[in-house]
């Protein structure tokens, strides 16, 4: 890929040396690209399910059935004035946004969409993902302080404590992933869950999947684990006095947070981008019709694509529905929750999981 | 621990039939009235602006007893000069002014005027951007006879 | 620098909620002393939606204040109203006819119904859960539709009159009201499948914001309120005004006094009330309108106790002629079991055409006051939705 780039350029003549320097560049403005695209439809998704869900309409005037609402929103968005009150903290009210932001950017470069999408393919990737949501955070706290302003500060405090008590039974419910797989590369977790749908983790680790997706509805603060920015406790929480693109950014860190967690969910306990069948559905039903090894790669790869995005919206779905019944937990409710409830679970996940693994293989 | 097993069983059910019954809504259809579109069907007995309403030779119903003015709970909301015709001794209503931007659509004074002069209409998208073209003179709350007569008519049926 | 370490050391927060907040209920403002996230101290200051309400009457004639109660409390304007009907009525010894009173039985208990179920919406929003709102709003709606015809305006009614109510049912109305009856109770059995077991609901509601009984009578909580601590009080039973002694109904308790208790107890009321309602429809002097309208032509015997033409089935006492409608000297309380709890209207007339004082006592003004009581030492998020289920209409609070 990267020759036909070079050859491109060179057509253009440009040197080398932009060649390979904006090489590295273009995974990441891809990944921006579809972080964006994904927020938008995300919200959209959202506003719609919701508003079906209460016997409403949703947003249906900004192009065909409302379809370009979010765009409006967006752009709304981008020419508001950028408000910060006297007493902020503003080179911290500046950057907490974008703290919040980039390590969820980071993650999207982590996942493995389809077999050859993933543009950083490490040995540790699950561990890195965990180590940047968990850096989300501290934009939020700091977000909180900087504000100065009293709802905000408490809504940053709630939402340390609630990152801080809901990791530990998340990284072990993930744990037991590693065990599974052996690897901590995600591409190496999934490829470890081929062979059809009965070979997803889903099956031996299943307290370990309701438990990560609890922790992640808590890590990315929804309903019913909204408290940093409760409504009608805090006003908006964390970012009562953002407004603008400030604002948007930390939307945008919230929804893309959120698309990213399903994909980390399908993809550690789903089976990723694999079917749930023995082989993939192009193999199947055109092994016979076409013959050019070519064309059969491009179908399995948009393939693997429609898996990922098939289990990823079925999650988000689920989680836009408990949005739309469940009330929110107290704080102290949130944290009893998590430490008495949660980990125990993660921990017998982890047992169960290590027993089966050495039962199957015997050592 | 076999409370706490209980509980937990017990929640996972409930929250689950909460979502089942979230979920009904889901096919239901949605109860929303595209406003600007679809105007909301008003009863008969709606009270929404008020006009003066004229008999079907043109003159006006209104005989300028002022029984509106004493009835409205807003003071000097409606303001009624008349004058006495010097040829005919009758009284003529020569000015008569309604701030509805005060009106609080109670209904008083369509209830009290002994010759129903004065009508709630299904009018009720009433903002505007002054007060003062919220102030609405004799000339701009009267109605034409046809109007009028269309207005009493709808009025009549449902008194009966 | 002393100061610094004073400040340091001191660990209270002082916050300032409402009086413009996403969830105080109109304009209540609190100043709340923080430790942590526990509340210590709360402060409520009140008086932002004052209108004058009791010295507006003095400059009034008694009709042209009778539109003006309705805003009063803009969720259950039919019972100020009647209070103020009622108060009035015992001044000048006006009877009211059976036919009018079965109206105001059925339009109060519609409007406790519309008003309970704005008051459900709203506690579920302070909770975190958003959809029951739309669904009580679209229950709510049919209500107000109802209204609308009969009345017409949603909220601001103006429909009773001294003596008794200014207009009858439209044509249909009742078959519409029965219909609407029967219907009620399904949507009821929905919500309580998404509230009254969920775990969330209960570990937030269960337990918190208790109100003792001894508490609730020494401030004067009435209503669902009272009754949620297992305190018997229910007007339409033990003062019965109106009709209310015709019709079948039982007053709902609940023991613990908890914001669930009164969660509950309002559910339930609202099942009675639609009872009440489906009695009255079918009890209703005269029938419905249609049907009276031709017996009194075929009757015309113009007795009093007959049953199409007598007094019962008029609709207002002898023509009250708005322009002249005086009270004798003299004074007189009335007091109504309202969505919220006792509504008392203390009257005085000196004679003229313009009431001498008139006095309300409304509900939620007693229910702000006893808000430091039950809030105290419990978390912050605690706040809203014991406020919430305490039923706080603010302007009925400032008036
Ligand atoms: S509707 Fe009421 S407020 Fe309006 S003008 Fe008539 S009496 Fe006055
Ligand atoms: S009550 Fe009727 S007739 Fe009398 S002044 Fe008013 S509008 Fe005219």
């Amino acid at each position: 890929m990267y020759d036909l780039y070079a050859k491109i350029l060179n057509i253009l003549r440009l040197p080398e040396i932009i060649a390979q320097l904006t090489w590295a560049v273009i995974p990441f403005a891809c990944i921006a690209a579809l972080m964006v695209f994904v927020v938008i439809f995300l919200v959209l998704m959202e506003r719609k399910f919701l508003a079906w869900l209460t016997v409403r309409k949703g947003p249906n005037r900004v192009g065909p059935n409302g379809f370009l609402q979010t765009f409006a929103d967006a752009i709304k968005l981008l020419f508001k004035e950028d408000i910060m009150s006297e007493e902020t903290n503003k080179l911290l009210f500046t950057i907490a946004p974008v703290i919040a932001f980039a390590p969820v950017m980071i993650i999207y470069g982590l996942m493995p969409f389809t077999e050859h999408l993933i543009a950083i393919n490490i040995a540790v990737g699950l561990f890195l993902v965990f180590a940047l949501s968990s850096l989300t955070t501290v934009g939020i706290v700091l977000a909180g302080w900087s504000s100065n302003n009293k709802y905000s500060l408490l809504g940053g405090m709630r939402s340390a404590a609630q990152a801080i008590s809901y990791e530990i039974p998340l990284v072990i419910a993930v744990l037991s992933i590693a065990v599974l797989a052996g690897s901590l590369n995600l591409k190496e977790i999934v490829t470890a869950q081929s062979g059809g749908l009965f070979s997803w983790n889903i099956f031996p680790a299943f307290i370990g999947f309701i438990v990560l997706f609890i922790c992640s509805i808590a890590e990315v603060n929804r309903v019913p684990f909204d408290l940093p920015e409760a409504e009608s406790e805090l006003v908006s929480g964390y970012n009562t006095e953002y407004s603008g693109m400030k604002f948007a950014l930390f939307f945008l860190a919230e929804y893309a947070a959120l698309f990213i967690m399903s994909v980390l969910i399908s993809t550690l306990f789903l089976g990723g981008y694999l079917p749930p069948f023995n082989d993939y559905l192009s193999i199947i039903l055109l092994d016979n019709i076409i013959k050019n090894q070519a064309i059969m790669d491009i179908l399995i790869h948009l393939e693997q694509g429609f898996w990922l995005v098939a289990k990823t919206y079925t999650l988000l779905f689920l989680i836009i529905w408990i949005r739309g019944t469940l009330p929110r937990l107290r704080a102290d409710q949130l944290m009893g929750f998590s430490w008495k409830f949660l980990l125990p679970l993660a921990f017998i996940n982890l047992i169960l999981t290590s027993i089966i693994k050495l039962a199957i293989q015997g050592y | 621990m076999k409370n706490a097993v209980n509980k937990t069983i017990s929640g996972i059910i409930e929250i689950a039939r909460g979502m089942a019954t979230i979920m009904k809504h889901f096919f239901r259809p949605s109860i929303t009235l595209e406003y600007p579109e679809k105007k909301p069907d008003l009863p008969p007995r709606f009270r929404g602006r008020l006009a003066l309403l004229t008999n079907s030779d043109g003159t006006d119903a209104c005989i300028g007893c002022k029984s509106c003015v004493k009835v409205c709970p807003c003071v000097d909301l409606i303001q009624i000069e008349t004058s006495k015709d010097p040829e005919t001794k009758k009284i003529v209503v020569e000015q008569f002014t309604i701030d509805i931007g005060r009106c609080i659509f109670c209904g008083n004074c369509t209830e009290i005027c002994p010759k129903n002069a004065i009508v709630s209409t299904d009018e009720f998208e009433l903002a505007d951007y002054s007060r003062e073209s919220l102030v609405f003179d004799k000339k701009a709350l009267t109605l034409d006879p046809e109007k009028s007569q269309r207005l009493r008519d709808k009025k009549e049926k449902e008194v009966k | 620098m002393n100061k610094l370490i004073e400040n340091s050391i001191k660990k209270d927060m002082l916050i300032n909620v409402g009086p413009q907040h996403p969830s105080t209920h109109g304009v209540l403002r609190l100043i709340l002393t923080l430790e942590g996230e526990i509340i210590k101290d709360t402060k409520p200051v009140i008086g932002y939606l004052h209108r004058g309400k009791e010295k507006l009457a003095e400059s009034r004639t008694y009709f042209q204040y009778l539109p003006m109660v309705d805003r009063v409390d803009y969720l259950s304007g039919f019972f100020y109203q009647a209070a103020l009907c009622y108060a009035a009525e015992s001044i000048g010894e006006i009877k009211v006819p059976k036919r009018a009173e079965y109206i105001r039985l059925i339009t109060m208990e519609f409007n406790r119904i519309a008003s309970h179920l704005l008051w459900l919406g709203s506690f579920l929003l302070d909770l975190g859960a958003t959809s029951p709102l739309f669904y009580v709003f679209r229950e709510r709606e049919k209500i107000i539709t109802l209204f609308e015809e009969l009345t017409g305006q949603r909220m601001m009614y103006n429909f009773y009159t001294y003596g008794g109510v200014k207009k009858d049912f439209p044509e249909g109305w009742i078959a519409k009201a029965i219909d609407l009856c029967k219907e009620m109770p399904k949507l009821f059995d929905e919500y309580e499948a998404i509230i009254t077991k969920n775990p969330i609901v209960l570990e937030r509601t269960q337990k918190t914001g208790i109100l003792s009984k001894e508490l609730g009578l020494n401030y004067g909580i009435t209503g669902p309120n009272i009754r949620a601590s297992g305190v018997n009080l229910d007007l339409r039973k033990s003062n019965t005004y109106s009709v209310y002694n015709e019709t079948d109904f039982k007053t709902c308790l609940a023991q613990s006094g908890d914001s669930y208790a009164r969660y509950i107890v309002r559910v339930q009321e609202m099942r009675e009330s639609l009872k009440i309602v489906e009695q009255a429809l079918k009890q209703i002097p005269g029938g419905t309108p249609e049907k009276l309208k031709v017996k009194k032509v075929n009757c015309n015997c113009n007795r009093e106790e007959c049953e199409y033409c007598g007094f019962d089935s008029k609709l207002a006492e002898k023509k009250i002629n708005p322009m002249t409608f005086k009270l004798p000297i003299g004074e007189a309380t009335a007091m109504i079991e309202s969505a919220r709890g006792i509504i008392a209207c203390y009257l005085v007339s000196d004679g003229t055409a313009k009431p001498y004082r008139i006095k309300w006592r409304t509900p939620s003004f007693s229910a702000v006051q006893i808000l430091p009581e039950l809030i105290k030492n419990s978390p912050y998020s605690d706040l809203m939705p014991i406020f919430g289920s305490l039923d706080v209409v603010l302007p009925e609070v400032d008036r």
